[in-house]
């Protein structure tokens, strides 16, 4: 009667599993029922993203010239316009516009995404005019992402006199954003590092344009200091004018100020990132425009795809199912409750771990199903319906024993997934994962205890 | 003994023709790619009052005349349909314009209304790109697991076993999808990788049962 009352008792939790799993918590809220569960989240793929067509620029620009041929912003008043001269500039020339041209721009955008930790997204080049197709998750931030990737990222150190250019894009490898926590607070750096060349040119700068004292009396006292000092330019604007007071390797700019507000040091952190997202991926060869930017939902928004493709899922499962229980009757039966209670936790498990649903999803369904499949069919392919309760708790040992490596490696992967930064890749490891430690857990918890329990001896 | 050994050199020739024949047609023909990300125009058009997704697909295919066509409902400041079809040409621009014009009763512009993209054709191997990493630090540590854990069964069966099959199956599938010209889509890399954790998976069944 106990060895009855326990069966029936795992029965009814995996029954509330189910019920939970499938269905939801609903309590009631003014006058309706709510589900208290999460709400999946679903991913791009799913619902839809944000399709931005950038263009090659065709801007014509009015550029004016002095009689001494500098280019002015404007003419000043009263000045003589005789003396001026306005010419029309594409912001794009004609020669600019070349095969080499666009595949560069290509490459400098996806490297700016993939710096920004952008995933999930999709760029595509059109050789014969250079536009470029970027398919991107539609966010708070998919402005200003966009407005990022048409920067043109031009890095510049000038003498701060006589503009002549030291450095330049090509002379950097990498930059970074670092941080500093001190008594003021946190403060947030932009690393520039320099390639070979850079490094001897920075070192030669640092040394150049440090601070030297003039003259010095006996006392120390009258010394009068010269400052020459270079600017850096980023984006065809100044960023900042500095001297340096010892040789450098690399560059270090604060971004902001030291702070101790969380919001304050955000926006330095995502100042910072910009610039370490423009500088490491080049100059962009040619002025980039948006010519179109619209949410377009997925083709697999629609209901009748995503029925079909859970219905793919679910009659994998169906077919599993009732092959353990016509091939084992009463023990599959009881094998399958636990199976279908298994599903249902890996469903909670998803809701509350904000896993993204997306196409990449019928990778770990399929894969967790047919683990699972696997488990319990060498189970009960083991166990023999006059078995003791000794006798099945020994054999199912040796038979998780033997499924251990199986489960390891598929750990490995959702490890190793879980922390890739595109969302899509995450989303496998992260449902791998659940999905695992789900199965295992069950098995161990109630398929086998079921399963000794309804041993007679 | 000798009839097994002859089945697996026939399968071994099977396998090297299949993988070299994808090879030669992925780099003569390339793959067969689906509408979305082949080579196609996309027309958006702005419209300002709301729609049937069904009822436009309707006058897309009418006026198109085929039925390779997507059409898409999208939304920023308003809301657009998008209609992705392998060309659309002026004249079809036109009459998909009129048509829509006459059944929801609006004037839609040309000029400021419509945009049609010319879509470039996507690379296989920007939909595989984000997938590599992963896999290829996954196999790794994978292979290291079985050389230790395995390590009684030989380096062969162990080690090199795993390893080609993963690389075989995975050459396999890419050619078979060239061959055969399966439309290459989203769902080329999804079952890629899902392939890929099904060998893995054979070969840990495979090497656990030796084992004991």
């Amino acid at each position: 009667m106990e060895r009855k009352l326990r069966i029936a008792l795992i029965i009814l939790v995996m029954v509330l599993v189910i019920v939970i799993g499938f269905g939801g918590i609903y309590v009631k809220k003014l006058a309706s029922y709510n589900n208290i569960l999460p709400e999946y989240e679903l991913g791009s793929k799913l619902k839809g993203s944000r399709l931005t067509i950038l263009k090659v620029g065709d801007h014509i620009h009015e550029v004016i010239r002095d009689s001494e041929g500098n280019i002015v912003e404007s003419i000043p008043e009263g000045a003589d316009e005789n003396s001026y001269t306005k010419e029309q500039v594409p912001e794009n020339s004609e020669e600019s516009k070349t095969k080499e041209n666009y595949k560069k721009a290509e490459k400098i955008i996806k490297g700016r995404l993939k710096t920004a930790n952008i995933s999930n997204y999709e760029v595509r080049l059109n050789e014969e005019n250079g536009n470029i197709y970027v398919e991107l998750p539609d966010t708070d931030n998919t402005d200003t992402t966009l407005s990022h990737l048409l920067a043109s990222g031009k890095f510049e150190i000038v003498d701060t006199n006589d503009k002549t250019v030291l450095m330049t894009n090509d002379d950097i490898e990498s930059a970074s954003v670092l941080y500093n926590s001190d008594t003021s607070g946190v403060v947030v750096y932009l690393d520039v590092k320099f390639n070979k060349e850079g490094k001897k040119k920075i070192r030669q700068i640092s040394k150049d344009y440090m601070e030297i004292n003039d003259t010095e009396n006996e006392e120390g006292t009258d010394e009068t200091t010269t400052k020459k000092t270079v600017t850096i330019n980023i984006n065809g604007e100044e960023f900042l004018s500095t001297d340096f007071h010892e040789e450098i390797n690399e560059l270090t700019i604060t971004i902001g100020s030291a702070s101790t507000d969380s919001n304050s040091i955000s926006e330095y952190v995502e100042q910072a990132q910009y610039y370490a997202t423009l500088l490491s991926n080049g100059e962009m060869p040619l002025e980039y425009e948006v010519e179109t930017s619209d949410y377009i939902q997925s083709i697999y928004a629609n209901s009748l795809y995503q029925y079909i493709l859970l219905g793919i899922i679910a009659l994998i499962i169906l077919i599993s199912i009732v092959y353990i229980i016509i091939r084992y009757k009463k023990l599959g039966l009881l094998s399958s409750i636990v199976y279908i209670a298994t599903i249902a936790l890996v469903l909670i498990l998803i809701r509350y771990t904000s896993t993204d649903i997306d196409l990449n999803t019928i990778i770990p369904s399929v894969i967790l199903v047919l683990i699972n499949t696997y488990i319990n069919c060498n189970v009960l392919n083991n166990i023999n319906k006059d078995d003791s309760k000794e006798d099945r708790k020994e054999k199912i040992y040796n038979i998780y024993l033997k499924i251990v490596d199986l489960l390891i490696i598929i750990l490995i992967p959702s490890v190793i997934f879980t922390y890739n930064s595109s969302s899509l890749i995450s989303s496998i490891g992260t449902l791998l994962f659940w999905g695992i430690i789900g199965i295992a857990l069950m098995n161990v918890l109630f398929t086998r205890t079921l399963l000794i329990e309804e041993a007679r001896k | 003994m000798k009839s097994i050994s002859n089945s697996i050199k026939i399968m071994i020739i099977v396998i090297a023709v299949i993988i070299l024949a994808g090879i030669i047609m992925i780099f003569a023909k390339g793959y067969n790619y689906s509408l979305l990300y082949s080579k196609a125009d996309r027309m958006n058009i702005y419209m300002s009052k709301d729609f049937k997704i069904d009822e436009i697909e309707e006058i897309a295919k009418e006026v198109l005349g085929t039925n390779k066509l997507k059409v898409q409902q999208g939304n920023t400041f308003g809301t657009v349909v998008s209609i992705v079809s392998d060309e659309i040409t002026e004249e079809q621009q036109n009459n998909i314009i009129q048509k829509l014009n006459e059944k929801y009763e609006i004037e839609i512009n040309k000029d400021s209304d419509i945009v049609l993209t010319k879509m470039p054709q996507a690379n296989v191997w920007d939909l595989l790109a984000k997938y590599i990493s992963p896999l290829v630090i996954t196999t790794i540590i994978i292979l290291i697991y079985f050389v230790i854990r395995f390590k009684n069964q030989g380096i062969i069966k162990c080690l090199v076993i795993p390893a080609l099959s993963v690389i075989i199956v995975s050459l396999l599938y890419i050619s078979i999808i060239a061959l055969v010209r399966i439309p290459v889509n989203e769902f080329f890399a999804i079952f890629l990788v899902l392939i890929y954790f099904l060998t893995i998976i054979c070969n840990t069944i495979k090497l656990s049962k030796e084992q004991l």
